[in-house]
Order: structure tokens, then sequence, then C-alpha cells
């Protein structure tokens, strides 16, 4: 149960921390922005940390496949998205009223 | 027997050997209308040159020959002595119409086929036409005429019309150097009923409108007297010109902006192109398309064939489908054949383009949203049309599994992206410029690559500046969190006027949209702090006023200004979302029209939209007594603020992937225009991707697209006429509207009273006046300068998120979307009321001329 929970628990934890990590990359040029998006880190890393500790030791690689998760099947979908639409018959169609023939 | 006639010979030939067209005019010359004159080359010649070429068989049926076979009919010469016939018949023309140097006469090669122009079939646009031909060209475009009997179009039209094996005279006629020209339909083609007819007109000749190059001028009038009726002045940019200056050249001239919206006919004039088109009519006793041209003052008749169809109401379509908005809504043009090709290969098939306008899947959205609602009230919320008075739709738990399971995966698909987007300052995204430098200098990316670059190419942890697409995306929480300030405010503040919302949410400082027009305003001023370039500005043609101001010492602080401006929004335009659209940097005399606009106006209150904004925080304070409540609908403003300009922002980076799109397309087309492939600007957005390959390829040439180009441009024209339907296959809620009033949704609250403006384009059109209604078919940043004076804005489409209706919320003006009809209905001149708290808008005073239905 514990582990059904750990990885349920990961999944949200890794978008947050992944895209907040993403979030400090994007703004580092803007110096204004930069404090704020680093104090955004703060809850996620711990929420990290009190994972770790509860997941530790028997539960680690459920916790780690549950923050894998998400950075992973965005790289899928993200290529899969790239190759189904170089396939012409899911591509958008076009119709015309002018269409002859 | 001669196989080249006189075209007054031609009447004493049968329609086999002439051709429809060249026995219409015949019989018009003979009944003593004004018909240039012309000689023909009769079908016997056709016949006899294809089987002296060995390909008789072409004749038998509707074959079309191969690659090779027509590479070799178009070498095939024809024979000397019908080379020498057709030179005798042009000295003959010389002689008759007094030129004595035959050398200087100019003529326009004309298909006649003998299957063209009838009663059922006009093959209109089917078969080529030649102009300014000269004596040695003759023969050559004869050949031409006679193999377009074979392009892709001719075969397809003659298949689908049970047509019989072609047969082709082509008729030879004097160029009339056309000051004027236009087509006269003694029947509205496109309301075949309403016992109107319409004349269409342009400057130049009349190439420029049969081809679809111009927008022309609309007149239409009363079949029973000639009463006109209405009067629709088009933005004619181009013309082909009377005068050929350069034999070379693509004919194709800029007409000067000051007689781009002018009217090209005179009343007098007007009556004499009815009468003439009725003549016709009369003398054939059918409705009749008739072309015509002025020169010298004479009104020529250049061809007259039967109206054999009309314009489809709508094209069949299955399944059903719901204009997507955010396109719509900032052009509502067809989009050109080469936009959607390249397009529609990066958009997956849950959407699709109709008549050049692009739908979603409307069965789609229903699967996706588990709500209890009707069809009509779903496709309503498809085109944003606020419910404001419906009941909060209930879920309907037995359809959710899907959205969920969809939801989920989305979640895991775009969780990150959503995190990111969650505090994204504008500069963040100014990485997306170096991504488009980077495009245009890579020499291996043509459109199509570049545009799966641009909009694919980045990987998903790419920083935000390269993911300008996905970043708009991730902004349409924006409508959640609407909706849920919407249903904080009906719970806990039932009193407040749920219109005052936009009010409230708007008043970003970040938006680059008002921040264009801040820094338009600088470089207004700087034009105003220096007396000479304010009296280039006033007394200057605008076609040159950028030429001289370039060349003026004293207006170096003004070009500097203006320099920076361009690089900063250079890539920005009118039409912004369509690929053949130029962009100001290509072309900054739109924004000196702008400018110039600016510095006519007298400024209204600036203080509008921050006046409004105050009222509407007042009176949430008064209407929201609960702490709590009050707490979360601040958040939710801010949050609110910050997505809507997230969303505009993006926006503005789209059009620069748009542009850097457009620049690798003008590339290729200086290319295939360099080989000959092409001949003019702006054709190669008349061709798919897949045509342009082979043109690239050598695998066809000019000859092969020529006509194909020519008949897009037409149905491009006619397309942009009318405005698309809002759905295929759904049944709408009717609307509540009376014969006088005209009905929209509010996009910025208030009311307002005044002089209605209709612009149609905001660099051409003069500035609106203090306490003007502007009115307008769609609005984009070009037409950002004139909020400023409006009283109220009108606009035919658009939404609560359009940019008019975000930018006269910044504003505080009061502003109407989504009008239907307001540019056929409303008039210059009217006296308006236009409530748009509840989207009415009211005619006070009778128009000076009745409004086309």
């Amino acid at each position: 149960m514990n582990a059904v929970l750990i990885f349920i628990v990961a999944i949200p934890l890794s978008v947050e921390l992944c895209g907040r990590l993403l979030g400090l990359r994007d703004v580092w040029l803007v110096r204004d922005a930069r404090p704020g998006a680093v104090q955004r880190l703060i809850v996620p890393t711990l929420v990290l940390g009190v994972m770790v500790s509860w997941a530790a030791p028997e539960h680690l690689g459920t916790l780690l496949s549950g923050l894998l998760l998400p950075p992973l099947w965005q790289v899928v979908t993200g290529y899969a998205m790239r190759l189904v639409t170089r396939i012409p018959r899911f591509q958008a169609r076009s119709i015309s009223s002018h269409d002859r023939g | 027997m001669s196989q080249v006639v006189s075209l007054q010979k031609a009447l004493e030939l049968d329609v086999a050997r002439v051709g429809g067209k060249t026995l219409h005019l015949a019989e018009l010359d003979a009944a003593g209308f004004q018909v240039p004159p012309a000689f023909v080359v009769t079908t016997d010649a056709f016949v006899e040159h294809f089987q002296r070429a060995g390909a008789g068989a072409l004749l038998e049926s509707y074959a079309s020959p191969g690659p090779t076979q027509l590479a070799m009919l178009r070498d095939h010469q024809l024979s000397p002595e019908l080379v020498a016939e057709i030179a005798r018949a042009r000295e003959a023309l010389a002689r008759r119409i007094g030129n004595a140097n035959d050398a200087d006469l100019l003529c326009a090669v004309r298909s006649s086929g003998a299957d063209e122009d009838s009663a059922s079939a006009s093959f209109a646009g089917q078969h080529a036409t030649y102009y300014y031909t000269g004596a040695q060209d003759i023969p050559q475009r004869i050949i031409d005429c006679w193999l377009s009997c074979w392009s892709s179009q001719a075969i397809a039209y003659r298949a689908a019309n049970d047509r019989s094996a072609p047969r082709m005279a082509v008729l030879i006629q004097q160029m009339v150097l056309a000051e004027v020209s236009g087509v006269v339909f003694t029947r509205d083609p496109t309301e075949p009923v309403s016992e109107r007819l319409v004349i269409e007109s342009c400057w130049g000749l009349g190439a420029a409108l049969v081809d679809g190059r111009v927008t022309p001028d609309r007149y239409r009038l009363r079949r029973i007297d000639h009463r006109l009726v209405s009067t629709k002045i088009g933005t004619k940019r181009f013309k082909v010109a009377e005068d050929l200056i350069d034999p070379e050249g693509t004919r194709l001239e800029a007409v000067p902006r000051h007689l781009q919206r002018r009217e090209t006919l005179e009343p007098e004039m007007l009556q004499r192109v009815a009468e003439l088109g009725a003549g016709c009519e009369t003398h054939f006793r059918a409705p009749q398309d008739v072309e015509w041209a002025i020169a010298g003052g004479q009104l020529y008749l250049l061809q007259s064939r039967p109206i054999t169809t009309v314009i489809a109401a709508a094209p069949q379509v299955k399944g059903r489908w719901v204009i997507f908005k955010p396109i719509i809504e900032n052009f509502t043009e067809a989009m050109t054949p080469l936009t959607i090709d390249i397009v529609r290969r990066v958009i997956p098939r849950f959407g699709q383009f109709i008549d050049g306008r692009f739908y979603i899947n409307f069965n789609m959205i229903k699967a996706l949203v588990p709500l209890d609602i009707s069809d009509a009230q779903l496709a309503d919320l498809s085109l944003m049309r606020p419910r404001v008075d419906a009941d909060v739709p209930r879920f309907d738990y037995r359809r959710v599994w899907l959205p969920v399971l969809l939801g989920l995966m989305g979640y895991l698909s775009w969780g990150m992206l959503l995190v990111r987007t969650r505090h994204l300052p504008s500069q963040a995204l100014a990485g997306f410029k170096v991504r488009c430098a980077a495009v245009i200098a890579d020499d291996r990316l043509d459109a199509l690559t570049a545009t799966r670059r641009l909009f694919y190419g980045a990987s998903p942890f790419a920083p935000a500046g390269h993911l300008a697409f996905q970043v708009n995306v991730s902004s349409a929480r924006y409508f959640i969190l609407m909706d849920g300030l919407r249903s904080l405010l009906a719970r806990y503040a039932p009193d407040f006027d749920p219109n005052l919302i936009g009010s409230l949410c708007a008043g970003s400082t970040d938006m680059l949209s008002t921040r264009l027009i801040e820094d338009l305003r600088t470089v207004a001023k700087l034009a105003d702090s220096n007396t000479t370039v304010r009296r280039l500005f006033d007394e200057e043609p605008a076609e040159t006023l950028s030429a001289r101001l370039a060349a003026e010492p004293e207006a170096r602080a003004f070009m500097s200004g203006l320099e920076g401006f361009l690089a900063r929004y250079g890539h920005r335009g009118t039409r912004e979302m369509e690929l053949a659209a130029p962009r100001w940097q290509e072309d900054p005399t739109p924004l000196l029209g702008m400018i110039s606009n600016m510095l006519d106006a007298t400024q209204s209150d600036d203080d509008r939209g921050t006046n409004q904004r105050a009222l509407a925080e007042r009176a949430l304070v008064d209407a929201l007594p609960n702490r709590l409540a009050r707490r979360i609908a601040d958040w939710l403003i801010r949050r609110i603020r910050y997505y809507a300009t997230l969303r505009e922002n993006t926006r503005h980076f789209h059009v620069m992937a748009l542009t850097t799109i457009r620049q690798k397309i003008l590339e290729l087309e200086r290319e295939l225009i360099a080989t000959g492939a092409l001949k003019c600007p702006d054709d190669i957005f008349f061709l798919t991707w897949d045509e342009i390959t082979m043109l690239r390829g050598g695998q066809s040439d000019w000859r092969d697209v020529s006509i194909l180009i020519r008949t897009r441009r037409v149905d491009h024209a006619r397309l942009s006429e009318r405005m698309p339907p809002s759905t295929f296959n759904i049944e709408l809620d009717p609307r509540e509207a009376d014969a006088t009033d005209l009905s929209g949704y509010c996009a910025s609250p208030g009311t307002a009273e005044g002089i209605a403006r209709l612009v149609l384009d905001p660099a051409t059109d003069a500035a609106l006046r203090p306490g003007e209604i502007l009115v307008a078919p769609y609005t984009d940043p070009a037409w950002t300068p004139l909020f400023v004076n409006a009283a109220a804005v009108i606009v035919e489409v658009g939404s609560y998120l359009s940019h008019a209706g975000t930018i006269a919320r910044e504003y505080g003006v009061p502003c109407v979307v989504d009008v239907e009809g307001c540019m056929q209905r409303l008039v210059n001149g009217q006296h308006l009321r236009v409530d748009a708290s509840n989207g009415r808008i009211q005619v006070l005073s009778k128009p000076a001329t009745e409004p086309a239905p």
C-alpha cells in the first residue's frame, strides 16, 4: 500500500520539482525574477526530503520510478507528436467549396 | 478554307470552328457594341496542328498528354503557312485601327474553346489568356492557349461537365490599355434571387481582377432601374498597368496609396457599365458575366458569357465542425493555399481547413467536455461566446472517464510546462528571437522544415524562450480561472455586474501590444517635435514618404527612432497570421500611415482604462464583504491578468515564427522568379508545397502552374469576401435581434453614442475623430491607435479574449464583439448607440443609403 502511495505522490512532486527547476533556468537571465524562482524550489525540495526519508530504503526504487515517470513521459509524447504530424493521414486536411473535379 | 478569319467573318462560321467566346463577341460587334477589333485562329488550325505533331489521339478523348509529350508539343511550331496567315491578319488589324507602325501593336491572345462560354459551362479561368503580346510572340502564345486544354483544371472541369474532346480556337484581340476595368454580373452570382446586378472594378487592366490579385470596388444595383443599392470600396493595392514600361517585368504595379481606397467609377460611368451589362443580357436573353474596360473615356466590351454557376452557399462537409476563434478573430479573409498547406502539416487531424478557415472537430470537443448541455450551448462555448444568463452547466458523470483519462495523460505531458509558466516574465521569452535568427541563417532549412523546427523542434526541457507555442497553449488556464472568478462572484457578490469582470482583470503593465503602441507614440512624438518631419507627414504622399524621410538630414532622429521600433516590432503587421501578408520590416509604409494617424488625432482621455478599473474595483469592494472571498477574488484577478498577458505576449513570438517562415518562402520565391519558374511576386502563396517542390526540381514550369495560380487567386478573392459560417452541421441558438438593432457579445463594458466609422484598413483610412465609433471586421495591433480616440468599438468577429477585447479593456473603451453583419448593415455617418454591457447596437439615425441586406 505504501509503495502505491509513494508512487502516486511522487508523480506530482516530480512535476512540481522539475517544473520549478526548469522555471529557475528559464528566468536565470532575468535578474529580478531569480530570487522568486529559487524560493519556489524550497517547498518541493523539502517534500522530496520527507519522501526520501519515508521511502528509504525499501521503496526508494518506487519513489525513483514515480519521479522519473513525468520527464520520461514528456520525452516520449513530445517525440511521438513530432512523428505523428509527419504522417500525412494524421495531418489536418483542407477542403474547399471551389474544389473542382 | 482559311484558318484565320476576322471577327466579322467569324459570324458566318459555327461555334465548333470559332469557339463560344469569339462567336458571342462577333454577335455583339454586329449588334453595335464597342468591341475591340480582333481576328480568330479557327479550330481547324488546332486540329491540323496536333495531327501534324502526331498527337491526333489527344483530339479524340480528354486524356492528358504525359510530361514528355507535353514538352514535345510545346516545342512543335506552327506551320509556316499558318504563321504567314496570322501575320497578314495582324497587319489588317493594325490597318483597321489606324496604327501606322504595326510593330507597336500589342494584342491579347485569348482561348475560345468550342465548348467554352456555353449556357451550361463557361470554362471561366480554365483556359489561358495572354496580354501584351507582340507580333513575334503570337504563334507561341497560340500554342500555349491550345495546350491549356490539357491543364489539370480544364481536364477536371471537362470531365465533371461531361464535355466532349477538346477543340479550341484562339482570339487575337487589340489590347485595350485600360485605365479602369472590371466585370458586371447582370445577376448577383452569390444571391441569384436578389434581383440585383453586381459591378466590380479596379484600376488598370481587368486581369488583376479576373486573376484575383486585387480586391475590387463592388457596386450592387437594382436590375430593374439600375439604382445604386450599396457600394463597397476595396483596397486596390495593385494593378496591371496600362503602360508596359518593362516588357520583361511582372506587369503588376503598386497603386499609389491615395488611389487605393478611391472609387474607380463615377456615377455616370457606373450607369453606362450597368447598361452595357443589361444590353448583353437582352441580346443573349440570359444573365451574363461581362468583362469591360475604359480607355480614353471609351467603354469597351471585352467578353460576355452566360453566368453558369453561382457561388455555393457552403461546401458539402462531413461531420460537425466549429470555427477556431483565435485565428478567425485575427483576420477574416481566407488563408492562402500555401499558408494552409504548411500549417496543416504541423497540425494533427482534430482540425480541418474549410474554405480557407480553420475548424475544430466538434464531436471531439463534445467527447472531451463532459457537461450536460445542448450542442448549441457547447458550440457557443467553443466560439467563446459568454452565456451570462445561462444556468451553470452540470457534469455528466457517465462521460467523465475519457476526459479524466486524457487529463491525466495531459498532466504528465504538459504538467511541467504548466508549472514553469506560472511565473514567467516576458523577458524570458526573448530567446525565441535568437531561435528565429538561427533558423533564418540556416540555409539547409526550407519553409516547411523551418515550421517544424519552430513549432515542435525544441526539446521539452529547452528554455521557455524556445517554446513560445507551448507556452501560449499553457496560458489557456485563463478560461478555468475566469470561470472560477465568475462562479465566485455569482455566489458571494450577486449584485456585482459580471460585465465589470473584464475591467477588473485589465491593467497589465507588461503587455507587449500596449507597449507597442506606447513605443509607436514615442516615435510619433519625435515626428511631431521636428517641423521638417511634421511637414513631410502633412504634405508628402504616403508612397514616397519613406524615401523622402530617409533622404532628409533633419529626419535622422526620427528615422533612428523608427529603426529602433522596427528592430523590436518589425515582424508584425496586418493579417499577421497569414504568411502572404507583408510585415512592417519589409514595407514600413503602413506604419508611417499609423504614425500619421497619431499625429492627426486629437488625443482622447487616456485615463479611461484606469478610471474604468477603479470603478470596477470599488464596485467589487462594495459587493463582496466576505474577506476570504475577497482575497480569493484578488488572487484570481492577478492570475487572470498574468495569463491574459502571457497569451497576448506569446502571440508576439508566434508572429515572429510566422515571419521567419515567410522569409524562407520569400527566399524561395526569389529563386523561382530568377529561374523563370514564377513570374509575379506573391504567386508562390497560391501553390501547395508539393507543387513548389516540383517547380524547384524542374519537374514542372510556369506554364504548368500559371492557370492554377489564377484559378486559386480568384477562388481566394471570392472566399475572402464572405464571412465564413461559424459551424458546420450544428444548429446554433438564434440571436436576439430585431430589424434595426445589431447584437453581439460584451468584451468591454460601458455605453456610448457616436458616429459610425467603418474601417477596412487602419493604415489607409484616415484617423478616427474623438467620439466616433470604430466599426471593424477584426482588429490586430495595426488597429490599436484607433482605439485611443474611439468612443466605442464594434467588431464583426472576435471574442472576449480577442485583440479587440483585450485592448478595449486596457483603454476602457466599450466594445462589442462577434457582431454578425455589422460591416454590411452599418454605414459611415450613422448615429449609433452602443450598449456594450448588454451587447446591443442601436441605429439612432437612418442610413444615408440603403444598406445591403
